[in-house]
């Protein structure tokens, strides 16, 4: 129940007062931005209509002290569709200037440095989208040293500089190369051939193409990752290793990347491992990407059973000390490189 | 020939006492008891141990004293693989640049023939002539020549040599992590041969080559037991990485590591 005496007026001034909160009362609270906010996939409760709502109407506590103030990635799904142009993720991040300026901390899990392995050469804070991560002095081992360091307000989680990191010096909780690579290799243990679709966790905009990602079909198992620009070659090759016979990454198109420039990070690394691919005597059908935008919808079924035709043709290859494989090496390639003691 | 040689290492040997005049050391390979390694030379000390081969990358021990002794100037004598090695090191922010000064030695010929070398001198020579810039064909050569099952086939042939030495990455100027990828058993089992084809060699390319670190001085290839023909492999990522993204390591002061890849 909302007690008229509890609200706070004083609140929605500081909002409109705040830049980016200006348009907080023109909302009409018809809920298009609730319609088509990508966020309530995967976090039912979030509602920004609510926030909106609830942020007009004083409520500081209730709004100050939520998790969803924190959820909204500015991906701006909401904004080219919102009747009265409110640019909700301004707003919203209007409300978390307040919210930090009164101690309130962004709940759930930001990219964590490893101090004692961090080399700091910078390269995650370049890769950052949000400008989370600056390189600064940290105690380490009763000394100073240089390290990332990661402003936990700013962080959205979404695994880029983990991506970048050559050390795996910083990560975020539930996409550690460790959970995601577990992921691939559990899906495996399935003894049948098949496929992999890593898929980021934003370019599906239609119900249909996301029940599609749920139960994919025969042969094919999806995994879900942030932003396919946490998607390493490392990832693609011990996958094709752990035996599926081919693997697909789904990102967003060009220009519509829920964390600005993850999908331009993962697009390059596409244009490599097809070289790469090429030199090594593989398949180009082996690693595939695809791009899907806002207006692609239905496009996604289609790509995961070219996929499973595609991986269904290739011939199985022989990955790692399988027995046929040791067979093939011969014993030492030159006198040269011959064992001590036997030359 | 062997006069010659002997007059670059005189030169060289100059070069780094009149530099030893004022810097608080120079790193350059030494000789003792027949073992050539990188040694830091300090003022006072006898040059008679500087030698010049075999061939070494410096820039890591240029790395290693700066963080030991941060507010030291020293010298080291570059040739243009390892100048470029040190372009890299300033652009990861791992050596401060005004902290060192290059003594530039340019190969010779001979030695830039062997190395296949495209640029066998650094930006500012200080010692030898600069030799005529030698292109490596052995990327094109290898995709023109075989088909790809053949292709496939050398590399399981060639990655399933490897005994796992790690030397490849130990003698790499440009491999500087404190926690290596390539030990990490999230990516590679331990105590496992023939390693995982091909993701144990991949990490250790991408993550120097496909990083826009390697400067192809072909240390990795000389240094492997196996023989196995590395450079190809680094020669198409150096060259992806040029065409795609307009970076090539070492060529330029960036302050900055690029984003484009890693990992």
């Amino acid at each position: 129940m909302i007690k008229s005496q509890r609200l706070d007026h004083g609140f929605v001034e500081e909002i409109l007062a705040e830049p980016g909160g200006e348009h907080l009362l023109t909302c009409w609270s018809c809920g298009t931005c609730a319609a088509t906010c990508l966020v309530r996939r995967y976090e039912p409760a979030f509602n920004p209509r609510l926030v909106l709502r609830r942020a007009g109407l004083g409520m500081r506590e209730a709004v100050l002290s939520s998790a969803e103030v924190w959820q909204c990635s500015a991906c701006d799904a909401c904004y080219p569709r919102c009747p009265k142009q409110i640019h909700i993720s301004d707003v919203m991040k209007a409300i978390r200037n307040i919210a930090i300026r009164e101690g309130y901390e962004r709940p759930g899990a930001a990219a964590r440095v490893d101090t004692e392995s961090c080399i700091a050469c910078g390269l995650c804070a370049a890769a950052c989208p949000y400008e989370a991560i600056h390189i600064e002095e940290v105690a380490s081992n009763g000394t100073g040293k240089l390290a990332a360091q990661v402003d936990a307000n700013l962080c959205m989680g979404c695994g880029i500089c983990n991506s970048v990191c050559l050390s795996s010096s910083i990560s975020v909780e539930g996409i550690t190369d460790q959970v995601v690579s577990q992921d691939i290799a559990a899906l495996r243990r399935q003894p049948a051939r098949g496929a992999l679709a890593i898929v980021c966790n934003w370019c599906l905009h239609a119900t249909t193409d996301w029940d599609v990602a749920q139960n994919p079909p025969a042969g094919v198992r999806v995994v879900n990752v942030p932003c396919s620009g946490r998607v390493t070659p490392t990832f693609l090759t011990t996958a094709l290793m752990q035996g599926y016979d081919a693997v697909l990454v789904v990102g967003c198109k060009t220009d519509e990347c829920h964390y600005k420039h993850g999908n331009a990070l993962e697009q390059g690394r596409a244009e490599v491992v097809g070289g790469l691919l090429d030199l090594l005597g593989l398949e180009p059908e082996r690693v595939q990407f695809a791009w899907i935008g806002a207006l692609d919808r239905g496009r996604f079924p289609a790509l995961l059973d070219k996929l499973a035709a595609d991986a269904n043709a290739l011939a199985p290859v022989h990955w790692g000390d399988t027995p046929g494989y040791r067979g093939e090496v011969p014993a030492y390639p030159s006198a040269a490189t011959a064992p001590r003691g036997e030359g | 020939m062997m006069e010659s040689s002997h007059m670059l290492l005189d030169q060289v040997r100059q070069a780094v006492a009149a530099a030893l005049e004022t810097l608080d050391g120079v790193v350059a390979l030494s000789v003792e008891h027949a073992n050539v390694a990188p040694h830091l030379f300090q003022p006072g000390d006898d040059l008679g141990s500087l030698v010049l081969e075999p061939r070494y990358p410096l820039a890591l021990t240029v790395r290693e004293i700066l963080k030991r002794y941060p507010e030291a100037h020293i010298g080291v004598v570059a040739r243009g693989c390892d100048e470029r090695s040190l372009v890299e090191l300033y652009n990861w922010k791992q050596v401060d640049p005004d902290h060192v000064t290059v003594i530039g030695l340019a190969c010779t010929p001979e030695e830039a023939a062997e190395c296949r070398c495209a640029q066998p001198y650094p930006t500012a020579v200080a010692v030898g002539e600069p030799a005529e810039s030698v292109e490596d064909a052995v990327l094109a050569e290898f995709m023109a020549t075989k088909t790809r099952e053949e292709r496939l086939a050398f590399w399981q042939r060639q990655f399933a040599k490897c005994m796992k030495c790690y030397g490849c990455r130990d003698v790499c100027p440009l491999c500087f992590c404190e926690k290596c990828a390539m030990e990490e058993p999230t990516w590679v089992a331990r105590g496992r041969l023939p390693v995982a084809f091909p993701t144990f060699h991949l990490i250790k390319a991408l993550h120097t080559a496909g990083a826009g670190k390697c400067v192809e001085c072909h240390a990795c290839e000389l240094a492997c037991p196996a023989d196995i023909p590395l450079s190809i492999l680094y020669s198409l990522l150096r060259r992806e990485v040029k065409e795609g993204f307009g970076y090539e390591a070492g060529a330029q002061r960036t302050g900055n590591p690029p984003v484009f890849l890693s990992a």
